[in-house]
């Protein structure tokens, strides 16, 4: 789950860092593949926001007047839902990690 | 002579506490002495009130008693009237001389609390309620006819009789003075003639920011952010991190604290990106970008309420806390990113089992190179360096949401003297079980106060000095083998913490079963529990 959601953090950064004027094509299908990815995680609103977001990108592209406001919702909404998510499975993975060394498992 | 039923009633009620009351201590015992010295009086009932002539003055007595009149220049109640109220009550029938019932102050009772509350304002009746919270309310005596208010903090001492009207203060004001009203509320209060969230309920909130402003500058973030996405950072000029600057101004203008340090945050990821830092990550970055645009987003379409609610506070507001029985359990000198730097100081509060931090800082820019003086705030007669160890007790003391005490002059403080921190702690202040330090001192964001505990591993084992990260680590262990890491990154100003921690090291290589106590900060990094260490205790006697 934490490659995953880590994962999908470095393309939110990407898009950010590439913009969304000049995002390929192929940042609709990485979303896409991501979203597919998140479901099989368990992480299904993640799924479904990442859907979403794939959806506006590929849209924008064939769109006229482009209304970025809604995309940038959902990308942030996915941002913030990512960084909840890490600190979640950072609890579980400490709790993890102390459940294996009392069961003997390595350090 | 005959005295009128009414005065002959209100004589008999009047005790000394009623007409010290009516005047002070001094008038009433110099009229005592007065009516000793003097000659019987003539006196003649005229109406419902009686003349009295005495050493040349004319007084008239009348019920309620504080409306009586005197010939003397005096304004208030003065020593004649109260010598003649003193001598009509000696010529009481003896039926009519019992000792007075105590009253209900019925008087008191009826005056609305609402009332009270207006006239105090939700500033002084916030720090009412948040005082009576504490236990360091007013000190009220009450004896058959009067009530007595001690308010130290303002300071003052009002004497509440009835009628009302007849109550004094302290400050010498004639009317119904903010202390009476103050006063009157701590007693209807204590009595049960004022409901405290009732009134809580009352204040009203402090203006908020003009929702339509607001909701304006919420979209142009909104607008700024979404034109910044679509250009994408590697486009984007070095003057992004102004226009960033300048919608922190409009949030700041607009009275929106909260989306102004989130944009401040964003502004400070863009200075380190166009820098060219290595401390620059595009996650973070994202982080930042995504929680100023969330919040824009939210007040945007909030309701005035829910604006009021996200908009934050520019500044933390101090509350009263009465007396505290603090502990100096230890400090840290700081040098923030944030651009503040000194030192932070940490006490235990012997009553409630808690801490509480006081915070010397100031602003680097300003004082770079300059040695600053260590903080002696409360009147204390050392630093709070030099009190380190230290318990001392502080009166009127101010604190914040999140445990932050104020420096304030209205406080003071006692300082009691060294202890050991293990004579002063309870056990159960110290945390042999790591388990329960996940959930409850860790969470990310939680304030510091939140985040501090005292730490009695079964084992520590010093790790090696990682020579590529430059870090210290050594691991704590409880008894079932859950662990928490000590891990201080070696850099110039953690230089001494190091220091300190490889000499432990060594010290536990000699005698691996001492047993020791970190008090530190815990932050979760990775799969793991960390702890920035404070303080590290090696000779700990517990409490017996």
């Amino acid at each position: 789950m934490n490659e995953c959601l880590n994962e999908v953090e470095q393309a939110l950064a990407d898009l950010l860092r590439s913009g969304l004027n000049t995002a390929a094509p192929a940042a609709a299908e990485r979303l896409r593949d991501l979203a597919g990815q998140c479901e099989a995680a368990g992480l299904h609103t993640g799924a479904a926001l990442l859907g979403e977001l794939a959806a506006q990108l590929a849209a924008r592209a064939h769109a006229l007047d482009k209304d970025d406001l809604p995309l940038t919702e959902t990308l942030c909404r996915l941002a913030r839902y990512c960084e909840l998510c890490a600190e979640k499975e950072q609890e579980e993975s400490i709790l993890r990690r102390w459940r294996e060394q009392q069961t003997g498992g390595a350090v | 002579m005959t005295i009128p039923d009414a005065l002959a009633a209100a004589l008999a009620a009047a005790d000394d506490d009623y007409l010290t009351g009516l005047c002070n201590k001094g008038t009433v015992n110099r009229a005592k002495k007065d009516l000793a010295a003097m000659d019987a009086p003539e006196a003649r009932a005229e109406g419902n009130e009686v003349e009295v002539r005495f050493s040349g003055v004319v007084c008239r007595i009348r019920a309620p008693l504080g409306e009586s009149a005197c010939s003397c220049p005096s304004a208030g109640v003065c020593r004649h009237r109260i010598a003649a109220i003193l001598w009509l009550k000696t010529q009481l029938a003896p039926a009519a001389e019992k000792p007075p019932a105590a009253s209900a102050f019925s008087q008191l009772r009826a005056v609305s609390p609402e009332k009270l509350a207006r006239q105090l304002g939700p500033k002084r009746l916030g720090d009412l309620l948040a005082r009576r919270a504490s236990g360091s309310g007013p000190a009220i005596a009450q004896s058959a006819t009067t009530v007595t208010v001690e308010l130290p903090w303002a300071p003052a001492t009002v004497r509440l009789l009835e009628p009302l009207e007849h109550s004094t203060c302290t400050c010498r004001s004639e009317g119904f003075c903010v202390h009476k009203a103050e006063a009157l509320l701590a007693w209807q209060l204590e009595n049960g003639a004022a409901d405290a969230a009732a009134l809580r309920a009352l204040c009203p909130e402090e203006d908020g920011p003009d929702p339509d402003a607001a909701r304006r500058v919420c979209a142009e973030v909104r607008r700024t952010l979404t034109g910044q996405l679509e250009t994408g950072l590697s486009r984007l000029p070095p003057e992004t991190c102004e226009t960033v600057e300048r919608l922190a101004s409009l949030a700041h203008t607009a009275g929106l604290p909260a989306l102004e340090r989130a944009l401040r945050a964003l502004h400070e990821e863009y200075a380190a990106c166009f820098a060219r830092s290595a401390a620059f990550r595009d996650g973070e970055l994202l982080r930042r970008f995504a929680r100023a645009f969330h919040l824009a987003g939210a007040m945007e379409r909030a309701d005035a309420p829910l604006i009021r609610a996200l908009a934050g506070k520019f500044r933390d507001e101090y509350l009263p806390a009465g007396r505290l029985e603090l502990y100096l359990l230890g400090f840290r000198d700081v040098s923030g990113q944030s651009g503040y730097s000194g030192t932070i100081y940490y006490f235990w509060e012997r009553a409630a089992h808690r801490f509480y931090t006081y915070s010397d800082l100031r602003p680097a820019f300003y004082e770079k190179s300059a040695r600053r003086a260590d903080a002696a705030p409360w009147g204390l007669p050392c630093t709070l360096r030099q009190a380190w160890k230290n318990a001392l007790d502080l009166t009127n003391a101010r604190v914040n949401a999140v445990g932050g005490l104020s420096s304030t002059a209205q406080c003071s403080a006692a300082l009691l003297g060294a202890q050991e921190p293990g004579g002063v702690l309870p056990p159960d202040a110290l945390c042999t079980d790591f388990s329960a330090l996940l959930a409850e001192r860790s969470v990310p964001g939680a304030p510091e106060t939140g985040r501090l505990a005292l730490l009695l591993p079964a084992r520590c084992e010093p790790q090696e000095f990682d020579r590529v990260s430059q870090t210290f680590s050594l691991r704590l262990l409880d008894g079932v083998g859950r662990d928490v890491w000590v891990e201080v990154r070696y850099k110039k100003e953690e230089q001494a913490v190091v220091r300190t921690l490889e000499r432990l090291a060594k010290r536990l290589a000699r005698r691996p079963g001492e047993t020791l106590v970190f008090f530190g900060l815990l932050y979760r990094a990775g799969d793991r529990l960390r702890l920035y260490p404070i303080e590290v205790f090696t000779q700990w006697e517990a409490k017996t």
